[in-house]
């Protein structure tokens, strides 16, 4: 009697702590393991990436404002599709 | 059966697909209706047939994913921008199992095509529409629960998602389809750019894609200095076979993956696939249609009139071009709007032509990578997942134009089989005879022993006859060949 309470308890946990049934693609362990340890120096890298970018977008803003100055602007429609 | 009795009105305005219904009846196991042989290892959903229209079916378990999906708008977003193929619901009762939470329409693709048959660029612009995808995703709070290139399909020229259960709930986790994203994409384009592109074909070999151990194997060593590839390529197989045996020993479900992390890691896979390139040379038929003696262009276009000529008498609704070369031919359909095929044997020619198709902006012709004398065969589960490539026909018209003398000659294929063939593909067939005193077969002829007596137009014929009642017979002026519009006997 004692057993088999152990045992549904044990069958219910291992249940209840399984993730739902849409992650059916099994992963990997090598592919885990290399994403979470890759993942986190490239989302340094795609963060400094980001960064860089709008350092260039800021500048070029400001050049392209000094430019403006001499020519008229032309407004552009936004082409919705 | 009739089809058309069975069409709805949505059907009838989208592009027909070639194909009997009997390919239809051969798909699935049993017990499981008309289930897709390819759809059955997603417990959230799957596809089926009814009567000819293909459904999908979405589980009570996929309930949560499916509505977020939609309300987050990532739905609307992806089809507006031709990324994920729309669709519409239908009544439950359609239903297959009890489990069903929806039943959904999705638009139909005129010509199921798999990575196999895919040329270089067909298959860097397909990852590169994951990668986007999953990109807008993560930007609507979802995530791709796999990345299989089997989910992609090409229409109107372009490569679009047609798994919408693909999606789930976007959660700072590991994402789960980063292996499969490697071995289904990246390493068939990394082998076709740095070693060799026939190595495409491993992919019909390896239902998961390419195993990281042999892609990394194969690949030369100037490519683990480029930190794309190294990462997800090279140390990914390193990974792989260090932690093979491990199993659920390592808690991997509860480890977390920051926004930031997954959105380098995508960006990362971005720029490795963009960083691989592949251009055509010369290939055997790369100069085809240049030098040739006994082709003047005066007889090449002659020869294209009688093609157009052809094709409007019959009005097909779809047209497979065999042996298609750069397409040149098959134009002459998909310019009117015909829904055509256009494969050819070299990855070369089925390159440029994607590439004429991306540049133009095509939506009526897909070019493919089929050996017609070793076409793709069934393969997966049963060898019923990924159909071959005859049991998605037949086709309204096939276009055989200087195919013939390649198959019966350097092939040895005797000519009534040739017939058989062809009479097995399309309804109607324009095809093109080839005369021995052709310089094109003189060069076939060259180098072997001359066993074929009954290559001439009378032999032709009467193999031909067989199969087929010829139609119209005309030569092609400024040549010796001859260009014949046959119908396949018997029920059409």
């Amino acid at each position: 009697m004692k057993l088999s309470y152990i045992f549904l308890t044990t069958l219910l946990v291992f249940v209840l702590s399984t993730k739902a049934a849409h992650a059916y693609l099994d992963p990997g362990t090598g592919s885990f393991i290399l994403q979470v340890v890759a993942a986190g120096a490239l989302g340094g890298l795609f963060a400094l990436k980001t960064f860089w970018r709008q350092i260039i977008d800021f500048f070029q803003r400001i050049f392209s404002k000094k430019t403006r100055k001499q020519a008229p602007v032309k407004k552009q429609k936004n082409a919705k599709k | 059966m009739p089809r058309n009795n069975l069409l709805s009105e949505l059907e009838r305005s989208e592009i027909p697909q070639s194909g009997s219904d009997d390919v239809f009846k051969s798909r699935g196991t049993r017990g499981f209706e008309n289930r897709l042989g390819a759809s059955f290892r997603d417990p959230s959903g799957f596809l089926f047939q009814k009567e000819g229209t293909l459904y999908r079916q979405i589980n009570k378990s996929f309930k949560e994913n499916f509505d977020l999906l939609n309300s987050s708008g990532l739905y609307k977003k992806l089809v507006d921008e031709d990324l994920l193929i729309p669709h519409k619901e239908v009544d439950k009762k359609e239903a297959v199992t009890s489990e069903v939470y929806k039943v959904i329409r999705p638009k139909k693709i005129p010509f199921i095509s798999y990575p196999y048959e895919w040329s270089f660029s067909q298959l860097k612009d397909a990852t590169l529409t994951t990668l986007k995808i999953q990109q807008l995703a993560i930007e609507h709070g979802m995530s791709l629960r796999d990345a299989s290139a089997y989910n992609i399909q090409f229409l109107n020229g372009k490569p679009i998602l047609i798994d919408t259960l693909s999606f789930e709930k976007y959660e700072e986790k590991p994402w789960v389809a980063y292996k499969q994203f490697c071995q289904h994409f990246l390493a068939p384009l990394a082998l076709m750019s740095y070693v060799d592109v026939d190595l495409n074909k491993l992919s019909r070999v390896n239902i998961d894609g390419i195993p990281l151990p042999l892609t990394s194997k194969l690949l030369p060593l100037k490519t683990k200095l480029k930190p794309g590839l190294l990462i997800h390529l090279h140390l990914h197989a390193s990974s792989q076979k260090r932690h093979a045996d491990k199993g659920a020993g390592i808690q991997t479900k509860n480890i977390k993956l920051s926004k930031r992390s997954m959105l380098g890691l995508i960006d990362s896979l971005e720029g490795a696939v963009k960083g691989l390139k592949w251009n055509p040379k010369g290939t055997e038929w790369g100069d085809y249609y240049e030098g040739n003696l006994n082709y003047l262009p005066a007889s090449l276009r002659y020869k294209a009139n009688l093609v157009e000529k052809f094709i409007s008498v019959v009005k097909p609704k779809t047209v497979w071009d065999l042996g298609g070369n750069t397409g040149l031919f098959s134009r002459i359909a998909s310019d009117k709007g015909i829904f055509t095929v256009s494969s050819d044997i070299d990855p070369a020619a089925v390159e440029k032509n994607y590439r004429t198709v991306v540049g133009k902006g095509e939506k009526n012709i897909l070019p493919l990578l089929i050996d017609f004398t070793n076409p793709s065969p069934s393969i997966g589960w049963a060898n019923k997942e990924r159909d071959s490539f005859l049991d998605r026909g037949p086709t309204d018209v096939c276009l055989a134009l200087a195919l013939v003398h390649h198959l019966a000659i350097s092939n040895n294929v005797p000519l009534e089989k040739l017939a058989e063939f062809f009479s097995s593909v399309g309804k109607h067939l324009i095809v093109e005879f080839i005369p021995k005193e052709d310089s094109q077969v003189q060069k076939l002829l060259a180098t072997r022993e001359d066993i074929f007596p009954n290559y001439t137009r009378e032999g032709f014929e009467k193999s031909f006859k067989t199969f087929f009642n010829i139609k119209k017979t005309e030569i092609i002026k400024g040549s010796k060949r001859t260009l014949y519009l046959m119908v396949k006997k018997g029920k059409v």
